[in-house]
C-alpha cells in the first residue's frame, strides 16, 4: 500500500470515528474551547539557528502540543519558519536517549548515572591534560559556561573548543582584526532600513527564512529594497533578487577588492570618514592577526592590480556588474547592509573575505546608520552567546578575553576565586587538530587521549571523517563520550553516552547573532533519566572534587559550582536536588561579570526573564532600568562612544578609536578541480533541516518533504555524463567518497562543472569527501570548495 | 417547504454576487490608472462635520474595505462557483468532524501551518499565490485562499508532505511521539443561538474566509457570507489563543523523578 493512501485511509477512519462518536451523543473529548483545556503558554527562543526566533510553546498535560510564532518578539513578530513551527516534535523522537550507555565487549550496554560519572572521572583523574571538551553553539550560555571554567579554571586546560569552529571562527577573526571586538556593530533592525541587500555567498530564504522575509516582505508593503545575490550557485534566494552574480569559487577576495578599487578610481568613497575613523592594514610578516600598518596611498597602489577586466577573468563577474555594484556603494543616499553566513566564514581565506567586506563598508561609509551595516549572521542558536561571548573556544576567556593575556588571566582567577596562575597561558588544541591528535597514537604525538562532546556530532560534521575522526575508533586507550539527546554518528562511535535534556526540558539561555541575549525556563521532564548538560559537568566536577582533584577546589577550599542558599550548600551535584535552586541563574550571575572588561555589558537574569532577549551592552540607566543597545560604535545609539566623536572603535586594535581597512589579495584556492578531479563541490544545508539532521530528521513533517540528500548537477553535466535525476552516483575526491542521487536542476541550480550536496543525511556522509585545509588565523576549515569526480554507482544501494 | 423562500434567497445571492464582481471589476481596472485620486466628482462625497473625515461611497466599498476579510468579494469566481450553504440545508452531522479530520492530516498540530499535499516547483518561488491568494475551485479539488495576509516567502513555512523529487525516499519515515494540540471543539456560545466565539487561535488565521467562507468545507462554512467582518460578532478568546502573563519570577522549582 502507498503510504498516501494508508495516510487517506487513516484520516477517513478518524473522521469516521469522530463522527460515530458524535451520532452516538457520546461526551466529546473537546467540550467547548476544550482542546484547548489545561493549555499553558509560555516563551522561549527556537531550538535551532542563530536567528533567533522566539516561539511560544504551549504545554498541556506535561508535553508539548503547539508552537506558535511570538509576537511580541522583535526579531520574527510572530513569524516562523517551517522548522520554528515544528520545533517540539523535535521533543518526541521515539529512539530518544533515555539512559546511559556504556561499551562493553563492543556493544553499548545500559549503566547507571552513577557508574557513568565514575568513568569520567577516573578517566580524567588519570590524564587531566589529555582530556578535552568539545561542545557547541548549541550549548546554552550556562552549560557553555561551566564548561569553560570546568576545564580552563578547574583543570587549568585549555583543550575546550566549541564545533562553532567549523562555522564562525573566521567572522571572529574577521571582527577582531578590524573593530578590535569580536561581534557585528549593527542588528536586524537593518534590514527594515537598508536600501540594498548584498548577499555574500549566503542563502538565507533557505537557512535564516524569517531574517529573508523580514527583507522580501517589505516589498509586500510597498517598500523598496534591492537585493543583490553574489553566489556561486543559484538558490531560492536568487529568485528574489534583482541581480545575481554568479562568480567562481573562492574569487569573493578579487570581487571584494575590484568593488573598492572602483571607489577610490571614481573618488566615490566616503573620504571623511575614513579620514576620521579608519586606518589602513596589511600582512605582517610572520603573519599576526593585527597585521602591520599601510597608506592610504600604498594601499591604493595595492588594488590597482584588480581592475574590472582581471577581476571579471579572475572571478567570472561580468565588469559592467562590478561597476553596478561600486555605484551603489558609491551613493552616500543609500543604506546598504551585507549578509554572509558559512560561504565566506568556511573559507581557507575566511579571514581576509570577512576583512574585505567591512573593509568596503568602511570605505564606503556604509557603516552605523540604521540601515548601513556589514552582518555576519551565525547558523546555530547559540553561536554567539557560548561559543563567542562565554569563549568556549580554545584561545578564549569569557567576555571576550583571552588566555594569552595575564591581565585577562588574572581577571578571569578574581571572579572564579583561584589561586594566581591556575589558568594557562598557551591556548589549546583547536577543533581539527583535537580531532587530528585524538585520532592519531600517543607514542606519535596524540597527546589527547579522552574527549568529552556535548550538543554536537562531530562523526558527521568533521571535514575529511576518515583521517580526522575514524581512526580514533580503533586506536587503544582513546575514549570518547558523548552527550546528546538521539543516536548520532557520533554516539554510535562512542565508548560512553550520556542521555541529555532538550530545549525546554531544562533551563537555558542562548544568545542569537544580533547580540541579543535570551531566557527560558524549563517546562516538561526530559525522557527517561536524560538529564541537563550542565548538571552533567558539574556532577563529574563533584566527582573530581570528592576525589581530591585540587583544581576543584577555589583558593578558599570551596567547590568550584558551590551555591549557597540560607548560608547552606546546595547539593546540586545530586540530581534530585538539581532544581532546588535555579543553577542558570547563578551560573549567569557569576559570568556577568566578565561582561564589562570588553563592553559586552550583560543585564542581571532577571530582566531577561521578562524579555524577549535583549542586546548587548544593556546599560543600567539612571532611573534603574536597563536599555539595550542596537548600533555598537555610533555615538547617537552606543552609550560607550565619546560624546562629539560621532563614531568610536573603543577597541581599535590601533588604541586610537579607528577601525582597519585591510587589503587583502585574492590567492587560488588549496584544492581546485583538475582532469582528475574536475568538478568543484559546495556543502551546506537545506531548509528542512538543520545541521546534522539529529532532531530534523525525526519531525515527520520536515523528513518527508527532504527525506534524503542528493547531489545537485548542472543538466548540461549530467547529459554528459549520461545522468538523469535519481540515478545513484559516487562521489569521490583524494580523500574519500560518498555514493547519492543526482538531482539535476533541484533545489538549486549550480553552474556547469559545479556540484552542491547538503550534508544533513547521516546515510550519506558527504564529510568523507572534503577538504579539511583551514583559514590560517580562524583555523577554520573550508567545506565549500574541494576538488571531487563522479562516476555511476554500480547497482548496489549505498 | 422552504424551496421558494431558498430559490428567492440563492437568486438574491447570485444578484450580489455579481453585483460585486462588477464592483470589484471596476474596482480593479479604476485601479490600474494611474491616477486614482480623483475617482469621482462633482461632490459625490458628502460633505461631513471637520474632524470626521469623508465617507465613501456606496460603488467604493469593495475597494474601501479594510480588515482581513475585505477582499471576500474580490474573486468573484470562488463565489460563483463555491456551494453555498442555505440555511434550510444545514451541515450534517458528522461535516465538521470529517472536515476537522482532514484538516489534521495536513498540520502537526492545530495551528501549525499546513504542508502541501501536492508537488510543487522546488526551484525558486513556486506561483502558489495564483491559486492561494483568494483560493480556488478546480472541480472537486478546493485550493483554500491563504488564511494570514499576504507573505512572500510561501515554502519557508509550507513544504510538501510526500517524496519531494523525482527520487525515491531510501529511509523510512521517522517515528515521532508528539501528539499535537488537537482542533478544539466549536466555539462556545453565550446562549443557545448567540455567535460562537472563535475556539482556536488567530494568529496566522486572520482571514477567517480561508475556512469558513463559500469555498471553505461543509462543517465549517459559515451561512452567512455576506459578512465581512467576522469578528465584530465572533469574538477570539479561550485557552488556544497563545497569551501568557510575561512571568516576573522562576517557577517553583521541579521535583525530578
Amino acid at each position: 500500500m502507498e503510504r498516501r493512501d494508508f495516510l487517506r485511509m487513516n484520516a477517513m477512519a478518524a473522521a469516521t470515528a469522530a463522527a460515530t462518536r458524535l451520532a452516538s451523543g457520546q461526551p466529546r473529548a473537546a467540550a467547548p474551547g476544550g482542546g484547548a483545556q489545561g493549555l499553558a503558554w509560555n516563551k522561549a527562543p527556537c531550538r535551532f539557528c542563530g536567528t533567533g526566533c522566539h516561539v511560544r510553546v504551549g504545554v498541556q498535560g506535561g508535553r508539548v502540543v503547539a508552537i506558535a510564532g511570538d509576537p511580541e518578539a522583535e526579531v520574527n513578530k510572530g513569524l516562523l519558519c517551517v522548522k520554528g513551527y515544528h520545533v517540539a516534535l523535535a521533543l518526541y523522537g521515539a529512539d530518544r536517549l533515555r539512559q546511559p550507555l556504556l561499551r562493553v565487549g563492543g556493544e553499548l550496554k545500559p549503566i547507571s548515572w552513577e557508574h557513568a560519572l565514575d568513568t569520567i572521572a577516573e578517566r580524567v583523574a588519570a590524564d587531566p591534560a589529555g582530556f578535552a571538551i568539545y561542545g557547541s553553539g548549541q550549548w546554552t550560555i550556562p552549560e557553555g559556561y561551566a564548561a569553560n571554567k570546568l576545564m580552563k579554571g578547574g583543570l587549568g586546560n585549555n583543550h575546550i573548543d566549541p564545533n562553532a569552529r567549523l562555522c564562525m571562527a573566521s567572522a571572529v577573526t574577521g571582527f577582531l582584526s578590524t573593530y578590535g571586538v569580536d561581534e557585528p556593530a549593527g542588528c536586524y533592525d537593518d534590514l527594515d532600513k537598508a536600501d540594498v541587500i548584498v548577499l555574500w555567498g549566503n542563502n538565507p530564504a533557505e537557512m535564516h527564512p524569517v531574517l529573508f522575509s523580514r527583507i522580501v516582505d517589505r516589498r509586500t508593503r510597498g517598500e523598496t529594497v534591492k537585493l543583490i545575490d553574489i553566489g556561486t550557485r543559484r538558490t531560492r534566494s536568487t529568485e528574489f533578487a534583482d541581480h545575481f552574480l554568479l562568480f567562481k569559487p573562492n574569487t569573493d577576495l578579487a570581487i571584494a577588492n575590484g568593488v573598492m578599487r572602483l571607489l577610490l578610481e571614481r573618488d566615490s568613497y566616503d573620504r571623511a570618514f575614513v579620514e576620521r575613523h579608519c586606518a589602513f592594514r596589511k600582512d605582517a610578516s610572520p603573519a599576526t592577526l593585527e597585521g602591520a600598518p599601510m597608506s592610504f596611498e600604498e594601499f591604493r597602489q595595492s588594488l590597482a592590480e584588480y581592475t574590472p577586466e582581471r577581476v571579471e577573468a579572475i572571478s567570472g563577474v561580468k565588469a559592467a556588474d562590478l561597476r553596478l555594484l561600486a555605484e551603489l556603494f558609491g551613493r552616500r543616499d543609500l543604506r546598504i547592509t551585507s549578509l554572509w553566513c558559512m560561504g565566506m566564514n568556511q573559507h581557507t581565506r575566511g579571514t581576509a573575505i570577512n576583512n574585505l567586506v567591512h573593509g568596503l563598508h568602511l570605505l564606503s561609509g556604509h557603516f552605523g546608520r540604521p540601515g548601513d551595516a556589514p552582518t555576519s549572521l551565525t547558523g546555530q542558536p547559540s553561536a554567539c552567546g557560548t561559543a563567542r561571548e562565554v569563549g568556549t573556544l580554545v584561545q578564549a576567556l569569557p567576555g571576550g578575553l583571552v588566555v594569552a593575556n595575564a591581565e585577562h588571566r588574572k581577571h578571569a582567577e578574581e571572579i572564579w576565586n583561584l589561586a594566581a596562575g591556575r589558568i594557562k597561558a598557551t591556548p589549546g588544541h583547536h577543533t581539527v587538530e583535537m580531532w587530528r591528535r585524538f585520532s592519531t597514537p600517543k607514542e606519535q604525538g596524540g597527546d589527547i587521549s579522552t574527549i568529552w562532546v556535548q550538543v554536537t556530532n562531530p562523526g558527521q560534521t568533521l571535514p575529511n571523517r576518515n583521517a580526522l575522526f575514524e581512526p580514533s575508533r580503533r586506536i587503544p586507550g582513546k575514549f570518547l563520550i558523548v552527550s546528546d539527546v538521539y543516536p548520532t554518528e557520533t554516539t554510535r562511535a562512542a565508548d560512553l553516552v550520556l542521555p541529555s535534556a532538550l530545549w525546554v526540558e531544562k533551563n537555558g539561555m542562548f544568545g542569537n547573532s544580533e547580540r541579543r541575549t535570551q531566557q527560558w525556563f524549563k517546562m516538561v521532564e526530559p525522557p527517561g533519566q536524560a538529564r541537563d548538560d550542565a548538571w552533567q559537568l558539574i556532577a563529574v566536577a563533584r566527582r573530581l572534587f570528592e576525589r581530591g582533584v585540587e583544581g576543584m577546589r577555589d583558593k578558599d577550599g570551596k567547590f568550584l559550582f558551590s551555591i549557597q542558599k540560607d548560608g547552606k550548600e546546595v547539593p546540586i551535584w545530586d540530581w534530585k536536588h538539581y532544581y532546588d535552586v535555579n543553577v542558570d541563574e547563578h551560573l549567569f550571575e557569576e559570568y556577568r561579570r566578565f561582561s564589562r572588561f570588553k563592553h559586552k555589558d550583560l543585564a542581571p537574569y532577571s530582566e531577561y526573564v521578562k524579555a524577549r532577549g535583549l542586546r548587548w551592552p544593556v546599560v543600567q540607566q539612571p532611573d534603574g532600568s536597563w536599555r539595550e543597545t542596537r548600533f555598537r560604535f555610533a555615538e547617537f545609539d552606543d552609550p560607550y562612544v565619546k560624546r562629539g566623536s560621532e563614531f568610536e572603535f573603543y577597541h581599535s586594535t590601533t588604541k586610537d578609536g579607528r577601525a582597519q581597512i585591510w587589503f587583502r589579495p585574492y590567492e587560488p584556492p588549496p584544492e581546485s578541480p583538475d582532469p582528475d578531479y574536475p568538478f568543484w563541490l559546495c556543502t551546506g544545508r537545506v531548509l528542512e533541516h538543520w545541521h546534522t539532521g539529529t532532531m530534523t530528521r525525526r519531525i515527520p513533517q520536515l523528513s518527508r518533504a527532504m527525506p534524503n540528500a542528493y547531489v545537485e548537477m548542472h543538466g548540461e553535466d549530467a547529459r554528459r555524463l549520461g545522468l538523469r535525476s535519481g540515478d545513484l552516483v559516487v562521489l569521490e575526491s583524494r580523500r574519500g567518497e560518498c555514493t547519492l542521487p543526482v538531482w539535476v536542476d533541484g533545489r538549486g541550480a549550480p553552474p556547469v562543472g559545479s556540484l552542491f550536496v547538503p550534508f544533513f543525511d547521516e546515510t550519506m556522509l558527504i564529510n568523507r569527501v572534503t577538504l579539511e585545509n583551514y583559514d590560517p588565523f580562524s583555523k577554520q576549515p573550508d567545506y565549500k570548495k574541494c576538488a571531487v569526480r563522479v562516476r555511476r554507482a554500480e547497482a548496489a544501494q549505498p | 417547504m422552504t424551496q421558494a423562500p431558498g430559490q428567492q434567497r440563492q437568486r438574491v445571492m447570485v444578484v450580489a454576487v455579481l453585483a460585486s464582481g462588477a464592483v470589484a471589476a471596476a474596482g480593479f481596472f479604476s485601479g490600474t490608472r494611474t491616477a486614482p485620486t480623483p475617482v469621482h466628482s462633482g461632490g459625490s462625497v458628502l460633505r461631513v462635520a471637520p474632524g470626521v473625515g469623508s465617507v465613501p461611497r456606496h460603488a467604493e466599498l469593495g475597494r474601501e474595505r479594510r480588515g482581513p476579510n475585505a477582499e471576500l468579494y474580490a474573486n468573484a469566481e470562488v463565489v460563483l462557483t463555491g456551494t453555498l450553504p442555505s440555511r434550510a440545508e444545514p451541515a450534517q452531522l458528522g461535516d465538521r468532524a470529517q472536515a476537522v479530520a482532514q484538516r489534521a492530516e495536513h498540520r502537526a498540530y492545530d495551528g501549525a501551518p499546513p504542508t502541501i499535499p501536492h508537488a510543487i516547483d522546488q526551484r525558486g518561488a513556486p506561483s502558489c499565490l495564483v491559486c492561494h491568494q483568494d483560493g480556488a475551485r478546480v472541480g472537486e479539488r478546493v485550493a483554500p485562499a491563504m488564511s494570514h495576509p499576504l507573505l512572500s516567502s510561501c515554502t519557508q513555512c509550507h513544504v510538501v508532505e510526500a517524496d519531494p523529487r523525482p527520487l525515491p525516499q531510501r529511509t523510512p519515515p521517522p517515528v515521532n511521539e508528539f501528539s499535537g494540540l488537537p482542533s478544539s471543539g466549536s466555539g462556545p456560545r453565550a446562549w443557545l443561538g448567540a455567535p460562537p466565539q472563535v475556539p482556536h487561535g488567530t494568529a496566522m488565521r486572520e482571514r477567517c474566509i480561508s475556512c469558513h467562507g463559500p469555498a471553505g468545507q461543509p462543517g465549517l462554512r459559515t451561512s452567512h457570507p455576506e459578512r465581512d467582518n467576522c469578528l465584530q460578532c465572533h469574538t477570539a478568546t479561550g485557552a488556544a489563543q497563545p497569551r501568557f502573563p510575561v512571568q516576573q519570577t522562576p517557577p517553583p522549582p521541579r521535583r525530578t523523578p
